[in-house]
């Protein structure tokens, strides 16, 4: 159990997706703009990540890997997401149709999202057992939420500030990110 | 267009791109598994350069495993693949060479072989392979840091900051302490399987 | 205004005014992931631009069997087998780079680049143009990356292609490390921004 809570604390903080990995830096970057949106994105990337690595990880280990196929990784697990990405909008525009504007924009893009693909494709390169899959990809997109909560609250703070012009827009962010990154290598000390 | 018509188009592209990627799978299969043969002979060389044959030891891996974490080497930090035994030119056994694969703190593996002769001398280690390498990660690779444990003998290997003193201290590549610790402990655990496989065969080889 | 589209302003386009990386911040996860030294930041662009450039001709190939509302996984389709493809043969013939890249080759098939250039290009003008516009994307991207890995590798570990130019010691290991890259790729979009930002002024 402690040893979960240890892989839980690096794959969230200090081994973070978007600071420490950068996956999905890109998509961070840009569902930050709004905080009601980097809420709903966060979710998005929580729910397709921890799905696609319940569902990828049988998946390679019984059938890509028996077979030596590992080389399919990247299409097979793709189009995981793609399959899971299409039932969930199917829910969405089923259940919640007050909601299917807002989804089906951000829904979309969680299949070129860098940060699910990197985090289930990681999973299974290093050799994790199915549970530690489980947790890593969990705390994976809880790492991405984190990144993109904090970038959001940021920036409605930056926008009251005198940036210098060049600056302005993404530069800035990747400022923002970097220094978070130091912020979020003081986690080492935890362990 | 109706759903059906949709997914029809979608499976066709998808047709096409497996049977491209087999294409080019089946092309570069041959060079592929060349180079990994070389690889491994290469390590295998690196290891234990005076041996004239290797042949694969026989062992129970869960007596093994037991062994390993009853000494405080879990499971799921480190892990032995494989045992070879390394014999000279009149076939009588040196000593290992063990296959061990060892996690790293932060995410990420490092599969290597170490060569260890019967007194529990160690040779040195080569890496295979390193998943998520930073490239500062690689200088464990570097002989600046894998020749402290040539010709060494010792129970366990430690890594110190500054200067080692005595025998076993280990200096860590510089910028790279997680993979270092990585494959001291790698090291270690393959010394412990080296007296393990002793005891197993009853020092006989 | 619009003017009459040719190899040459494709070139020119993706290369310098619409630059992936600095001027409209595509695919920067890769650019921040490897670009520990010249020598991967280059290799990396390279195989970028590959994948690139065969995705954009064949999705303008097939530009009109492809369903606009399923064009996204058509896309992830197309870019993950070349990809893959790229792959195959890094493993099979450069299995050095292949290794220090990691899996960050795989993650090209999701790179923003791709997605951008297919949609705003690709669906629109004929394979000619697009096998172009691929080309000039593509060493637009490898430009930039070459020179981040090239400034990462020089201030980190004080080499640029493996050739030592400040002696060890003297290096600012903060470059090397992930922090380093955000604060580095900050200031060359800012300032391709200012470059930006004089001319059209």
């Amino acid at each position: 159990m402690t040893k979960l809570i240890y892989v839980a604390i690096i794959s969230a903080f200090v081994n973070n997706v978007v600071l420490g990995q950068m996956f999905g830096v890109n998509a961070a970057i840009k569902g930050s703009e709004k905080m009601s949106n980097a809420l709903r994105l966060s979710l998005c990337v929580l729910i397709v990540t921890f799905l696609s690595s319940v569902i990828t990880w049988p998946l390679s280990e019984f059938v890509l890997g028996k077979f030596n196929f590992e080389f399919l990784q990247t299409i097979v697990f793709l189009l995981v997401e793609a399959i899971i990405v299409a039932i969930l909008t199917a829910i969405v525009n089923r259940w919640f149709s007050h909601r299917r504007k807002i989804y089906g924009r951000i829904l979309p893009l969680i299949v070129i999202n860098s940060a699910v693909l990197g985090v289930i494709l990681t999973n299974v390169q290093v050799g994790y057992s199915f549970l530690r899959s489980a947790v890593n990809s969990v705390c994976g997109g809880l790492g991405f939420a984190i990144a993109v909560i904090i970038l959001a609250g940021v920036r409605e703070r930056i926008a009251f500030n005198d940036v210098p012009k060049p600056f302005e827009g993404v530069p800035i962010l990747l400022v923002t990110s970097g220094l978070m990154a130091i912020a979020f290598y003081g986690f080492t000390g935890l362990l | 267009m109706s759903l059906s018509k949709r997914i029809i188009r979608i499976v066709i592209i998808a047709v096409f791109a497996f049977a491209l990627i087999f294409a080019g799978y089946f092309v570069t299969k041959a060079k592929v598994e060349e180079n990994n043969e070389t690889k491994i002979d290469a390590a295998f060389e690196t290891v234990y350069p005076d041996a004239a044959s290797f042949d694969e030891a026989n062992y129970r891996s869960e007596y093994l495993t037991r062994y390993l974490t009853d000494n405080g080497y879990a499971d799921d930090q480190v892990h032995i693949n494989k045992i070879t035994f390394a014999r000279n030119d009149v076939r009588d056994v040196q000593g290992v060479v063990v296959q061990v694969s060892s996690y790293k703190k932060y995410g990420g593996i490092i599969t290597m072989l170490v060569g260890i002769q019967n007194d529990g001398t160690v040779n040195g280690y080569s890496i295979l392979h390193i998943s998520e390498a930073k490239d500062l990660d690689l200088k464990v690779k570097d002989a600046a840091f894998a020749d402290q444990f040539k010709g060494v003998r010792t129970e366990a290997f430690t890594l110190v900051n500054g200067e080692a003193k005595i025998t076993g201290e280990i200096i860590p590549a510089n910028g790279a302490d997680d993979a270092s610790q990585t494959v001291v402990r790698a090291v270690n655990a393959s010394i412990l399987a080296n007296t393990f496989i002793d005891e197993y065969y009853g020092g006989v080889g | 205004m619009q003017k009459k589209d040719t190899i040459f302003t494709r070139l020119y386009h993706g290369i310098l005014v619409e630059n992936p990386t600095a001027v409209l911040c595509l695919g920067l996860c890769p650019t921040l992931a490897v670009t520990t030294t010249a020598k991967n930041g280059l290799a990396m662009g390279i195989v970028t631009g590959i994948v690139l450039v065969l995705s954009e001709f064949f999705i303008s190939l097939l530009k009109r069997v492809i369903p606009k509302k399923d064009r996204m996984i058509i896309y992830v389709l197309i870019s993950a087998c070349f990809t893959t493809i790229i792959q195959l043969v890094l493993n099979a013939y450069y299995p050095d780079i292949s290794e220090s890249l990691g899996v960050f080759v795989s993650l090209t098939a999701v790179n923003g680049v791709i997605f951008g250039r297919a949609d705003n290009y690709a669906m629109q003008n004929n394979p000619g143009l697009a096998l172009f516009d691929g080309i000039g994307f593509g060493i637009g991207y490898t430009l930039i990356i070459t020179i981040l890995g090239a400034v990462r590798e020089i201030l980190g570990i004080g080499t640029i292609f493996g050739i030592r130019v400040i002696p060890d010691g003297y290096t600012l290991s903060i470059a090397a490390l992930a922090p380093g890259a955000f604060f580095l790729l900050a200031c060359i979009i800012a300032v391709a921004q200012k470059i930006k930002g004089g001319r059209s002024a």
